[in-house]
């Protein structure tokens, strides 16, 4: 983990017991945290009498320093002993390392979460269908052409980089069950079909479009089928 | 339930009756292929024409008379004998009418899958691809384990062929799943089987 | 027993004992490695069970481990009889009766996850398969059920989970102003930007237009400078290391020390290597210590340089005098140099090759590491060569039962034939003694006769007896033998020797306590 001289600067003033004091360090440490998780805004760090002792600049500083300390820590997945050699390099007494931790490590959870919401490059493993035991940089319409039915339970790893956000994702599912009898064009139908709607979700949208796609009961023993085959692979590596 | 024509269709089909059985049953097949196939080859009807004398008009619509025949009858779900006795009317004879009738049976099922799709105005699912992946890095969050299934939904509306690409987790796909499965199942409760023998 | 030992040892070395090669049985087994042993199966088999595994020096503390191994024994279940003595006084039977039950006690998946060193892929696996199953067990619930789309399983620490794409955003970032300079104290800051500082800046939180590009628009800030950093020292490192191989170039043409050339040059590659790992301080710090080495040597080659004009000009006054003579003798020293630079030129190439020889052996040694690495991983199959063992010894056991068997029925049957036998002399015996008898009153020989047989009866019944007594005898002899055995396996008299010095040192530990306590007292 490497921080910006600033930011070491600034985490280093928050070491430095003549700058913030062991209350205000505290009261800073548990506000930039709750302030990061959206709990607070960041006017309670203005208002909070403990750290009203502390000069503006200095604070400012020295939050932007935590600020940077904390959410690189958590996307670097940094362990502890690494980031208190880093405080004690700033000079930070062991009693703030401590109380630091404390509140870092109840915290780590919901700043992963939080920051798992970024969706841009990533690096992804892949479980294939399939013959595909290494591609490149397949684009997904042609998998199928290449795979037949079944899995094989390879795993490929490539680097795939993803633009854009990520694919509407499906959250729940709606259906209806008609008898269909006759339209205009043919008498007696009589056969069974489904309405069904895939309620997705997509970033940055209040509300995801609705897939809608109508089906008969062969063409959903098709779809019920690849889904089955779909959860019965994720099964088998969840037991791996 | 017999075949309804109108005069004028009648008259387009008094043309064939005067013709050989093996070259009725031609055109039947040819007015067949272009039911299932949906486009008229004007040069296969041409060469009829040249081949029987005659103008290439008539030709047309002793073959459109036909389509109309086998069309109307699929669509109505017209039985063995009605079919056989619409087509007596006609003044067919006796092998030509149980040759059309097979041809007829043969093609029924196929004719009518052609007219359901026509009227259908929404997408209709056609394939579903899958795959499996987990994600485990990116830009914001260096160490992670994001399983993801990404899948691409082919539905097809007439002769429009569209592709959805979504994704869901583990948690969704199993959810969704079962509930597909319900709905499938739905189909062999007592109830909908009651409506179904009903309707019939 | 060999075998039972041999199990014993494998999953002691299996679990992390520091066991020597050389032993190979529970025999051999010291104090030390007894005590080790036995508190590395209790920390296995419960955590909470923390006992040093090292034996201390004094007496006093070796008997209270000694007691709590003990105790802590018999708080894990096992049954038989245990105290201090097991351990520091240890008999062979006794210990390995305990090292089987703690090796049957020892939890199944730590010693197979300690026996192999688990590779990066198996963790990513195991990893992924930990998550989806911790996945799969999740009910399902609408995505409006849950913040963020993340849903949370386990208690603390808890994990998250993240179930639909809502919250997701683009990693969109804007640029952030921070105060900079306020720790160092000895520079000044322009009143103006100061006040601004003070009073206008926005917290870095609230710069961004919104929440969400907080966090995208800090981490980038970090590592567009981390990036402007790598950029400059690796431009500084190309430029150093340019600067470093013309000046080697330079030495080595001047017959400065070859070795020294070797090892600068080896340097600079190390410092070459280094960057993409390490601290910024490390790298500061090589940075500094290999300019002073430049320094340094470019201050021995200015010294060399000059020591060598100084010599050249001492030598030209020298010779002016014989000049004719001098020229051609300097025409020779020319020769002979040139020839030595060629030497010299061969000299650094044997000087680098066993470098580089000895740099590809590492390697190869390396690889061979793993190798024999991976082989004793594979030694882990002898489990079922165990099971096979055991199931040959069963079999064994089952022979020898027939065996036993035969023999009994042997002497069964020996039996009967003595019983058979005796019963036929005593009748013999009745019968003869009754017709000598008859006729002993008539003849006189006869009642001799009769008397013969009465003493060789009973001559024969006492060899018979003596005979029986002998047997008795042998089988008591037998007894005693292996009770010995028995006795001499406790080795109690080693035993009794080792108790008594440890009693001698508790007694001297106590005297000087004693005398301390007094000195303190007084």
């Amino acid at each position: 983990m490497e921080l910006s001289s600033v930011a070491i600067e600034g985490v280093g003033l928050c070491g430095d017991s003549t700058r913030v004091g062991d209350r205000a360090f505290r009261s800073l440490v548990q506000l930039t945290l709750d302030i990061l998780l959206k709990k607070k805004s960041d006017d309670c760090l203005a208002n909070d009498e403990d750290i009203i002792s502390v000069d503006n600049a200095s604070l400012k500083q020295g939050y932007a320093g935590l600020v940077s300390l904390i959410l690189e820590a958590v996307k670097m997945d940094s362990d502890l002993s690494t980031i208190s050699s880093m405080l004690e390099d700033c000079k930070w007494a062991t009693d703030r390392i401590e109380y630091f931790f404390k509140c870092f490590q109840d915290c780590k959870p919901e700043m992963e979460a939080l920051l798992s919401r970024f969706d841009l490059f990533a690096v992804l493993l892949l479980k294939l269908t399939p013959e595909i035991r290494c591609l490149d940089s397949l684009p997904l319409r042609d998998y199928r052409k290449r795979s037949c039915g079944k899995l094989s339970y390879l795993f490929c790893i490539y680097i795939y980089i993803r633009t854009g956000s990520s694919f509407p994702h499906i959250v729940d599912v709606d259906w209806r069950l008609d008898y269909y009898i006759k339209n205009n064009q043919m008498e007696k139908v009589n056969k069974p079909m489904y309405l069904i709607t895939l309620k997705t979700e997509e970033s940055g949208k209040p509300q995801g479009k609705d897939v809608q796609f109508s089906c008969s009961m062969e063409q959903l023993q098709d779809l019920v089928g690849k889904l089955k085959d779909a959860c019965k692979s994720i099964e088998r590596a969840a037991v791996n | 339930m017999l075949l309804i024509l109108s005069e004028e269709q009648k008259e387009h089909l008094r043309f064939l009756i005067s013709l050989e059985i093996d070259v009725i049953l031609e055109f039947a097949r040819i007015s067949l292929d272009f039911i299932l196939k949906g486009s008229s080859n004007l040069k296969i009807l041409q060469a009829a024409a040249q081949k029987l004398g005659v103008d290439i008009n008539i030709v047309k619509n002793g073959i459109s008379g036909l389509q109309h025949v086998f069309t109307e009858s699929s669509r109505l779900m017209i039985g063995e004998i009605d079919f056989q006795d619409s087509v007596m009317t006609l003044g067919f004879s006796k092998e030509v009418i149980s040759a059309l009738l097979q041809l007829y049976l043969e093609n029924r099922k196929e004719v009518r899958n052609i007219l359901l799709e026509m009227t259908l105005a929404i997408p209709h699912y056609h394939e579903l691809e899958w795959r499996f992946d987990v994600e485990l890095a990116s830009r914001s969050l260096r160490h992670q384990t994001n399983p993801v299934i990404i899948m691409k939904l082919h539905t097809k509306e007439g002769e429009k062929n569209t592709a959805d690409i979504l994704q869901t987790d583990p948690v969704n796909l199993i959810h969704l799943t079962t509930e597909l499965e319900n709905a499938m199942q739905e189909m062999k409760t007592a109830y909908c089987r009651r409506i179904v023998r009903n309707i019939k | 027993m060999e075998e039972v030992d041999n199990i014993i040892i494998h999953t002691f070395k299996q679990i992390g004992c520091d066991i020597p090669e050389e032993v190979s049985s529970l025999k051999e087994f010291t104090t030390a490695l007894i005590v080790s042993a036995t508190s590395k199966c209790l920390r296995m088999i419960k955590e909470d069970l923390q006992i040093p595994s090292v034996l201390p020096a004094s007496m006093s503390s070796r008997f209270r481990l000694g007691t709590t191994l003990a105790t802590a024994c018999r708080e894990v279940g096992y049954r038989g009889e245990i105290g201090y003595q097991t351990f520091l006084y240890s008999n062979e039977a006794e210990i390995r009766k305990l090292f089987m039950f703690l090796v049957e006690n020892l939890p199944k998946e730590s010693s197979e996850s300690a026996s192999e060193p688990l590779g990066s892929s198996v963790m990513l696996n195991r990893r992924i398969s930990s998550e989806l199953s911790k996945r799969l067990s999740r009910p399902w619930t609408p995505s409006f059920l849950k913040k963020n789309n993340i849903g949370w399983t386990g208690g603390r620490p808890q994990t998250w989970h993240r179930e639909g794409a809502r919250s997701v955003r683009r990693f969109c970032t804007c640029t952030l102003r921070i105060p900079e300079g306020l720790g160092d104290l000895t520079r000044k800051i322009p009143k103006d930007v100061k006040a601004y500082y003070n009073n206008s800046m926005p917290f870095i939180t609230s710069q961004p237009h919104c929440y969400q590009d907080i966090a995208p628009s800090v981490l980038e800030e970090n590592s567009e400078y981390l990036a402007q950093k790598r950029e400059r020292l690796e431009k500084k490192i190309k430029q150093h290391l340019q600067s470093e191989l013309q000046r080697t170039n330079v030495n080595a043409a001047k017959n400065i020390d070859l070795s020294d050339v070797v090892s600068s040059l080896s340097d600079s590659f190390s410092q070459g290597a280094a960057p993409s790992k390490g601290s910024r301080f490390t790298r500061t710090e090589q940075l500094q210590f290999a300019q002073t080495t430049e320094q340094i040597s470019s201050q021995k080659s200015k010294n060399a340089e000059q020591e060598e004009i100084y010599k050249v000009k001492k030598r030209s006054v020298d010779l002016l005098p014989d000049a004719q003579n001098n020229i051609s003798k300097l025409q020779s020293v020319v020769d002979s140099s040139a020839q030595r630079l060629v030497i010299l030129a061969q000299q650094w190439e044997s000087h680098r090759v066993p470098l580089i020889d000895q740099y590809r052996e590492l390697k190869q040694l390396n690889a061979n590491r793993v190798v024999v690495e991976y082989e004793t991983m594979r030694k882990d199959v002898n489990r079922s060569a165990y099971t096979s063992r055991i199931l040959e010894i069963v079999g064994n056991i089952e022979k020898q039962r027939e065996e036993i068997k035969k023999i009994l029925i042997d002497t069964k049957a020996v039996q009967k034939e003595i019983n058979q036998l005796s019963g036929k002399l005593d009748r013999t015996f009745s019968v003869t003694d009754e017709l000598i008898f008859r006729d002993a009153r008539k003849d006189e020989s006869c009642r001799k006769a009769y008397k013969y047989l009465a003493s060789l009866h009973q001559n024969c019944k006492d060899l018979i007896s003596s005979v029986e007594e002998t047997g008795l005898i042998l089988r008591e002899i037998r007894d005693l033998e292996d009770q010995i055995e028995m006795e001499s396996q406790k080795n109690t008299a080693t035993n009794l020797e080792r108790i008594t010095a440890d009693y001698k040192q508790i007694k001297d530990e106590n005297n000087a306590l004693t005398k301390k306590l007094k000195a303190a007292t007084k």
